[in-house]
């Protein structure tokens, strides 16, 4: 093919690209799709093949028990609900890809929990051109609710608001005075930092001694060492799984019994696998409660069962905040009544206050102005390898 | 006491640098290539024990004894089948192939279905026990480390010193066409030296894993251990020891006395000290290379 020849056909693609998003553009404002009299029908981006595969597939999987559930019980004012997932590998291409077909071709109304922060903000400005709700992404990431657009409504707990609550809660209630902290040094370590910072600024407190470590690191000796010499009482973590339980080891080792506390990042059952006995009394933040931590209600119960027999293994955490993004997308569905469109949708997801699902989680609020839900966490306490609630929902 | 407590700690993360920092060395000495998958090798020699207590069942010890043995076999392997074939190639080419390996490798070992991909504990019958002499702690794992790393080496300076095979080995690496017509096998050597070195890297796994658990990317330690082996003068093997003490106390110490971030890069600058300083490292010769 002769250079001129391709270089036509690109700008041609080009110009019918430019063409498709101006008019998608001029017909989106104030439209709604993907409802019939029969069916509302919903879309979701997961990694399912890449490498947070094991955080994408329980997650899908929780969101396709949540539908199954909720049309076993009737649906949602006469619609039933339906669901489609398509796999992004974790790449932000494959989710603007997704995004495409999901929004373009299948015409979902509203995209629920897509997960990862690269492939949620690659496909985000497709959702929002679409007029089509990004509701509840599965990152922690400001850009999930911020800068406010009345379409775009966040369910994660960011880091900076746990860090703040766990820390408040360490220095009023637990009575600590000098407080240290590990973090990696990268934005998330950064962020836990600051947060900490922050939060001790409230309380006329200042960080007794910090030190870092790069990504990937080994060994946490020297580290430990300089925050046992700083004598400090409670030792912030801006680690995520490996490091957490490394620190927690190194200190054991060194026969120093100091109080820990990581946050949600760091809350995982991972954690206790490759740490063992060395994380017992490990405080974590957490926004829900680990299934094997939780208190097993008959309506918890009910959904762990129909999840083993659909799927035939153990249910993994990962499922709650699927099911749950669902559960609270039918509520508002609900509350929206019969004549269900983006607008009613939104109106009726910002009148929920102090939701909470089957699970025990911190409650969800929105308001006409506030368009993350989840502005509070659970503190918890590694205890026989299980990271039991020993908080309400806090905040700061 | 701090400062000996660091050191100790300094010491013991010093010495698996050294163990890695040996291999790259005794491959260097023997065939002037350098092996960038060294410390894949070590993640291959950690995995290879867990495989076996996990899924076999093994006991600790001979779980232990059968991976350094495999991966010494392993090694000679690797340089009959992948490195022998492209001798006589630019030295690059060698670069580029065991840079390559350190890839297949770790690809390889995340496809292994149930520990491949996670982060996984070996379970050493002596984790967790820890002296505390009036407030020194000495955990068994650094002992450990310290110890096998000492024998390990006395093992390998009588060898080299005393058998056949390792003054052999010395001739080889000295000046190989020489060595070939004393009748010397330096083909053959040259596969043991590489079977060697795994073995060696296979150790510095598993005396690692209990501190930085098992998993896919433990090789890149080997960034470590590379100016272990530059500090000790490359081409030395009291010197690759000698080389990863220097950078684990150094990073120890760093650690502790100087701000944060500077633990990270504490190898990098004893390395360029050095460099300035000494280019042939610690124990390095000061015989150049005739163009």
């Amino acid at each position: 093919m002769s250079i001129n020849r391709r270089n036509l056909i690109v700008q041609g693609a080009a110009g019918a690209f430019a063409l498709t998003a101006l008019s998608r553009n001029a017909s989106a404002q104030g439209r709604t799709q993907g409802i019939t009299d029969t069916e509302i029908l919903i879309g979701s981006h997961q990694d399912l093949s890449g490498p947070v595969a094991a955080l994408g597939s329980p997650l899908r999987d929780g969101m396709l028990l949540a539908v199954d559930d909720i049309n076993a019980a009737g649906g949602i004012n006469g619609r039933q609900l339906r669901m489609l997932v398509e796999d992004t590998a974790f790449d932000p291409k494959k989710a603007v890809l997704a995004t495409e077909k999901l929004v373009g071709q299948d015409k979902v109304f509203a995209m629920i929990a897509c997960l990862g922060s690269a492939p949620v903000q690659a496909s985000m400005p497709l959702m929002l051109e679409a007029n089509v709700p990004v509701l509840f992404s599965g990152t922690p990431a400001e850009f999930t609710y911020a800068p406010f657009h009345h379409i775009k409504f966040g369910l994660n707990l960011p880091y900076g608001i746990q860090v703040r609550a766990m820390v408040r809660h360490a220095v009023e209630k637990l009575g600590k005075k000098r407080v240290g902290i590990l973090y990696q040094d990268d934005e998330t370590g950064l962020s836990v930092l600051r947060a900490t910072e922050e939060q001790l600024k409230v309380h006329n407190m200042a960080i007794v001694e910090q030190t870092s470590y790069k990504r990937g690191a080994i060994d946490f000796a020297s580290q430990i060492s300089k925050l046992k010499a700083a004598n400090v009482d409670l030792v912030v973590l801006g680690t995520i799984i490996r490091e957490t339980a490394g620190a927690c080891i190194e200190a054991k080792k060194q026969g120093w019994n100091v109080d820990m506390m990581v946050t949600l990042a760091g809350a995982n059952s991972a954690v206790v696998k490759i740490g063992g006995a060395a994380v017992e009394g490990l405080y974590a933040m957490t926004q829900f409660v680990a299934i094997n931590a939780q208190t097993q209600t008959p309506a918890l119960q009910g959904v762990l069962a129909r999840y083993l027999a659909k799927y035939k293994k153990e249910p993994d955490d990962g499922l709650i905040y699927g099911y749950m993004s669902v559960q609270l997308f039918a509520e508002a569905a609900r509350k929206a009544g019969r004549t269900l469109t983006v607008d009613t949708l939104v109106a009726a997801l910002e009148q929920v206050k102090g939701w909470t699902g089957v699970f025990q989680a911190a409650p969800v609020s929105f308001a006409a102005n506030e368009h993350l839900g989840a502005r509070s966490g659970i503190l918890t306490r590694v205890k026989d390898g299980k990271f039991m609630p020993i908080t309400g929902a806090l905040t700061y | 006491m701090v400062i000996l407590q660091l050191t100790i700690s300094g010491i013991s993360l010093g010495c698996i640098y050294a163990l890695i920092a040996l291999g790259f060395v005794l491959i260097y000495k023997a065939t002037e290539t350098v092996n960038f998958a060294q410390g894949e090798l070590m993640m291959l020699g950690a995995f290879s024990g867990l495989v076996l207590m996990k899924m076999v069942g093994l006991p600790f010890w001979a779980a232990a004894l059968i991976a350094v043995v495999g991966m010494g076999g392993f090694g000679f392997l690797v340089e009959r089948i992948a490195i022998r074939p492209i001798l006589g190639q630019p030295q690059f080419t060698v670069v580029m192939l065991t840079i390559g390996l350190g890839y297949v490798l770790r690809g390889l070992i995340t496809m292994i279905p149930g520990i491949g991909s996670d982060t996984n504990t070996l379970e050493v019958p002596y984790k967790g026990v820890v002296w505390n002499m009036s407030g020194l702690v000495l955990s068994a794992e650094q002992l450990a480390i310290i110890l096998i790393t000492a024998v390990l080496c006395l093992g390998l300076y009588l060898m080299f010193r005393y058998s056949k095979i390792g003054i052999a080995m010395q001739a080889a690496s000295q000046n190989q066409i020489a060595a070939y017509y004393m009748g010397i096998p330096v083909k053959r050597l040259n596969g043991l030296v590489w079977g060697l070195s795994a073995a060696v890297a296979a150790l510095a796994g598993l005396l690692l894993a209990p501190i930085t658990f098992v998993h896919a990317n433990m090789g890149y330690i080997g960034l470590k251990a590379f100016p272990a082996a530059v500090v000790g003068g490359f081409g030395s093997l009291p010197g690759a020891i000698v080389g990863g003490l220097v950078i684990g106390i150094v990073e120890s110490f760093a650690g502790f006395y100087l701000p944060e971030g500077f633990k990270d890069i504490a190898a990098y600058v004893v390395v360029l000290i050095m460099l300035v300083l000494k280019p042939t490292g610690l124990f390095g010769g000061s015989v150049r290379k005739k163009v």
